[in-house]
């Protein structure tokens, strides 16, 4: 039996487990460092900021200190409350109608027949576009002198005259909300596709020998089997809708007259054009408090939900 | 040449399972011992501890005079032939073969003759260009037994090689990996929960439960002087018949009282076990393996009533119903679940009607119909007596 | 023809009525793409006239000549996004593919804490990024540069990764981690040369929704850049726009162009990515 000296062999032993162990964190460790580093530091900074009273001035020393000041003024601020309702109803009307847009495409698209594989591939090519081009486009489309949409809602006889959609108030955020509805769907058309692919056939034949129709089968297989896809779709689509900028910064900059104002864009008015930044990190906390708290719920629900079922 | 030595090895996992509980244990250079035992008993993990894929929690494992405890795998010149082959998809079968060889920096050129010179003993100088998914399961097989062979390495690791493929397949790769192993004399550690493996392939055999060491020796002394309950159950096919009796003293004589009669104990039964007469008045496991029952004359032996008798061409297994409880303790049980889940069950209900069936076997001149009854007795020699508390063989 | 016949020939025409109904879906939905091509090439005239004409007939590539190609900072703005959009690209799966991989099959402490990490960092606004990032990378001098838009990319991109690359991950046995670990590798060695050849379709996927995220970036375009230079082409397009909007022929050049790289790129790895959001979609 070879001898080592106790002592030895124990030193060697801890060093070399320890270099076992940090071998596997080594894999992590690079997304890890750069994410604390890009990504946590920066939004603790945000924090930091929001109780700040950091302007163009104290942008490079770092402001004084005000706690709350910057989120009671944010609050006071007669834009707070229709920026958040605008928030609101566009996530939601955008959502509900891409889920729903998505799931008729996809069940359309999960028959068979010529060219459908192909086809379903081309909705992706909206994904391609930047969003900034998107934008453009529709300005163009839902022009009020030539756009190509006032030219086909008169020619179907549903108005008579034109309209400059994204130029009036009142319609301006229904507006908005065709065109998200548009960027939203090649996802959750190719989520929901995948999700019913993944639904067994023997399922439905089982139903239709028990005697369930179409919408039976509907009602009772395809929407409880596409519960993970739908989750994940609406949970996802909400998030990314809440927080989405650019669109809204393209189309209408927020306007007219502040109708189509949503969070991201009260937020950049204050950090990149009044330079008032510690109001505007204020705003986006709020709003990252708002996502969080709405993924737990929607979450925690959805949880409930299965184990009841 | 090495072998491989269990220091006193132990390895817990999260949550408080301790998979092996201080293995001490030589496998000897050159030989092919055959680690088996019901799942969860520890094998796998103490093989993989020999290859360093699991961390010991304690104690040092030494493959010959180095402890290699604390090593990489690729620091211990092992190799191993894994249960599902884990042959790399995208490579084709000479590659996969050649990549430990190319790890180790040898020669394109030798890699090469190597190769050729392996797949030609195991019959693969066909398929050197397929890719494992074109291979049929006991061709992928052969394929990791070359990437294991080739590197000629001091130890080779077997985990459940043989379990994915059919029984046919499964016989004739048996002979073929005995036959590879005792050519090239490299120690090897098999991993089975199939004990006619273990007992045709081993020169000598391990046998775990929960995470322990219970008997190693080679098969025949495994089948002929079992340590404890739990091997004496999990060696042998069909299994040891295992019932309670309850031992008297009756003057000089020791009297086992099953069911209504009472048998006494040969003389040179007590002589062989003289412990067997400290267990006057308690009660013991009586064991008699199928094939070491005799047919005797009325009156001088255990009585019962023929159930069912299997015709297997040379030989007959006559099932005798006997009024005696079968033994249920938990090692008995646990090797019961591990060949039919409902069969515990089973034997806790004969346990509480206190009948229980006796599987014996006996060549085909042996007549016996359904009803018929019959006297058994041991052969000489051959009945077992266990310690119900501890499963001790006495 | 018999009943047979007939009953197969009925379930083909439907089959084919079910073709013309997705020829008719597609149109419509990517008719603004058509749509914002067709105004690049048009004549002047034909563009804001009512009725609007779907079909150009006078073709007009003036704007093109004339402005797009001669007018070089419309080419400095494309090259400016291909560098953002690879660098992204590049740097997301290098960062994500060993985390996902570790995530995935590794014992590592505290793997909740970091998959969760992971999942609430696609919550965050990218203007919540943009304002803390805007502060720093003046302070470090990183303001107006490629890597600083590569790194502000990357913050969304890597998360993203992540979680895409995951379950890729989990799909590849660790038997042959451990198989190659035997076999002379070390643990990133086994990575490198077996995991990762296998796990190819899902990198590329990963690669590809990195590259769309770095070119298609608006917000860190037109926060952390300042010079006209260093203009990717989305924020070129804004600018542009603004000051050119009733010129919609040179704008839906701008934006034709914007929006060709992509979508080659999507057109050629298309067949991937629909495997890689069945794999990587909801299989959780």
């Amino acid at each position: 039996m070879l001898l080592h000296n106790n002592y030895d062999n124990r030193y060697h032993a801890v060093r070399r487990r320890l270099g076992r162990a940090l071998g596997n964190y080594l894999f992590v460790l690079p997304a890890t460092l750069f994410l604390l580093a890009c990504l946590l530091y920066p939004l603790i900074l945000n924090v930091m900021i929001s109780f700040q009273d950091l302007t163009a001035g104290t942008l490079l020393s770092g402001g004084p200190w005000v706690g709350f000041d910057n989120y009671r003024a944010v609050f006071d601020d007669p834009g707070f409350m229709p920026a958040l309702m605008h928030s609101i109803v566009f996530t939601g009307f955008s959502v509900g109608f891409q889920v729903s847009i998505g799931l008729s495409l996809a069940l359309f698209y999960n028959r068979q027949f010529p060219g459908n594989r192909a086809m379903r591939g081309l909705f992706l090519v909206a994904y391609a576009v930047p969003v900034v081009a998107t934008g453009a486009v529709f300005r163009w489309l839902l022009d009020g002198q030539s756009g190509v949409i006032n030219w086909a809602l008169r020619s179907a006889g549903i108005i008579d005259t034109p309209h400059a959609w994204l130029s009036e108030p009142s319609t301006a955020l229904p507006a908005l909300i065709f065109v998200n509805i548009w960027l939203g769907i090649p996802f959750s058309l190719m989520v929901l596709l995948a999700g019913l692919q993944g639904i067994p056939r023997s399922l439905y034949e089982a139903a239709r020998i028990d005697g369930a129709g179409p919408l039976a089968q509907f009602r009772y297989i395809t929407l409880p089997q596409l519960r993970p896809a739908l989750l994940a779709v609406v949970l996802l689509g909400t998030i990314f809708t809440f927080k989405v900028f650019d669109l809204v910064w393209i189309t209408t900059q927020g306007g007219p007259a502040n109708a189509t104002q949503v969070l991201p864009t009260f937020a950049y008015k204050f950090v990149f054009q009044q330079l008032l930044i510690g109001k505007g990190a204020a705003v986006l906390n709020l709003m990252f408090v708002m996502l969080l708290a709405f993924s737990l719920v929607y979450l925690w629900a959805a949880r409930r939900e299965e184990a009841n079922v | 040449m090495a072998g491989v030595t269990f220091d006193r090895v132990t390895k817990d996992f999260d949550g408080g399972v301790r998979a092996v509980a201080e293995l001490e244990l030589e496998v000897r250079d050159g030989e092919l011992m055959v680690f088996v035992g019901p799942s969860g008993c520890g094998k796998t993990t103490a093989l993989r501890m020999v290859a360093g894929l699991e961390d010991a929690s304690d104690g040092d494992i030494r493959i010959g005079e180095r402890v290699v405890t604390q090593l990489d795998p690729r620091e211990r010149d092992i190799a191993m032939v894994f249960q599902n082959y884990a042959l790399y998809p995208h490579m084709t079968v000479f590659d996969n073969i050649a990549f430990g060889l190319k790890m180790h920096g040898v020669k394109r050129v030798e890699i090469d003759e190597r190769v050729r010179r392996i797949s030609g003993i195991l019959g693969l100088d066909d398929f050197l260009s397929r890719k494992p998914r074109q291979l049929s399961g006991g061709q992928r097989q052969r394929v990791a037994m070359g990437r294991a062979i080739i590197r000629e390495p001091h130890v080779f690791l077997m985990d459940e090689p043989l379990s994915n493929l059919d029984a046919r397949l499964r016989g004739q790769m048996r002979a073929e990996i005995s036959r590879i192993q005792r050519e090239l004399e490299t120690t090897t550690m098999y991993v089975t929960h199939d004990q006619v493996e273990a007992m045709t392939m081993g020169h000598r055999v391990a046998v775990m439960r929960k995470g322990q060491l219970q008997q190693v020796d080679v098969p025949q002394v495994l089948f002929d002087s079992p340590a404890n309950l739990f091997v004496a159950s999990f060696i042998g096919s069909p299994s040891m018949n295992l019932i309670q009796a309850p031992l008297e003293r009756d003057g000089d004589e020791l009297v086992a009282r099953i069911g209504e009669q009472r048998l006494p104990l040969p003389p040179e039964a007590i002589a062989r076990n003289p412990r067997v007469a400290d267990f006057a008045g308690r009660v013991v496991a009586l064991g008699i393996r199928p094939e070491h029952f005799e047919l005797v004359g009325a009156g001088e032996g255990l009585r019962g009533t023929v159930v069912l008798t299997e015709a297997l061409g040379s030989e007959r297994l006559i099932h005798v119903e006997v009024e005696a409880s079968p033994v249920v303790t938990d090692e008995v049980l646990e090797v019961a679940v591990d060949t039919d889940v409902a069969a515990a069950e089973g034997l806790k209900w004969e346990a509480s009607q206190r009948r229980t069936v006796v599987v014996t076997r006996f060549g085909v001149e042996v007549a016996a119909n359904v009803g018929d009854s019959v006297e058994l007795r041991a052969a000489p020699g051959k009945a077992y007596f266990f310690d119900l508390e501890t499963g001790r063989a006495i | 023809m018999s009943a047979h016949a007939e009953r197969r020939a009925s379930r083909s025409r439907r089959r084919w009525l079910l073709t013309l109904g997705s020829v008719l879906l597609i149109a419509v939905f990517l008719f603004p793409i058509y749509w914002m091509m067709a105004t690049a090439v048009k004549a002047p005239d034909q563009i804001v006239v009512y009725p609007p004409k779907l079909v150009p007939t006078h073709f007009d590539f003036s704007v093109w000549t004339d402005r797009i190609f001669k007018e070089s900072i419309f080419v400095r703005y494309l090259l400016n996004s291909v560098i953002v959009g690879v660098g992204t690209a590049v740097l997301s799966v290098v960062l994500a593919a060993p985390a996902a991989y570790g995530l995935a099959h590794l014992r590592i402490r505290g793997k909740g804490a970091l998959l969760l990490l992971n999942l609430s960092a696609l919550m965050f606004p990218a203007i919540m990024i943009a304002t803390p990032l805007f502060v720093i990378f003046n302070r470090l001098g990183l303001a107006n540069s490629y890597l600083g838009l590569i790194l502000a990319n990357s913050t969304l991109a890597v998360p993203f990764s992540i979680v895409l690359l995951r379950p890729f991950f989990l799909s590849i046995p660790y038997e042959l981690t451990e198989a190659a670990r035997i076999d002379g590798c070390t643990r990133f060695g086994a990575f490198a040369r077996i995991v990762v050849p296998l796990a190819r379709p899902g990198l590329f996927t990963a690669g590809v929704f990195a590259f769309l995220l770095g070119w298609g970036d608006l917000v860190f375009a037109l926060t952390l850049v300042q010079s006209d230079e260093m203009r990717p082409v989305t924020a070129g397009l804004w600018a542009f726009f603004g000051l050119n909007v009733t010129n919609w022929n040179g704008v839906m050049a701008l934006s034709t162009l914007a929006m060709l790289p992509p979508l080659v790129v999507v057109l050629f790895a298309q067949r991937h990515i629909v495997a890689g959001l069945t794999a990587g979609g909801v299989k959780e």
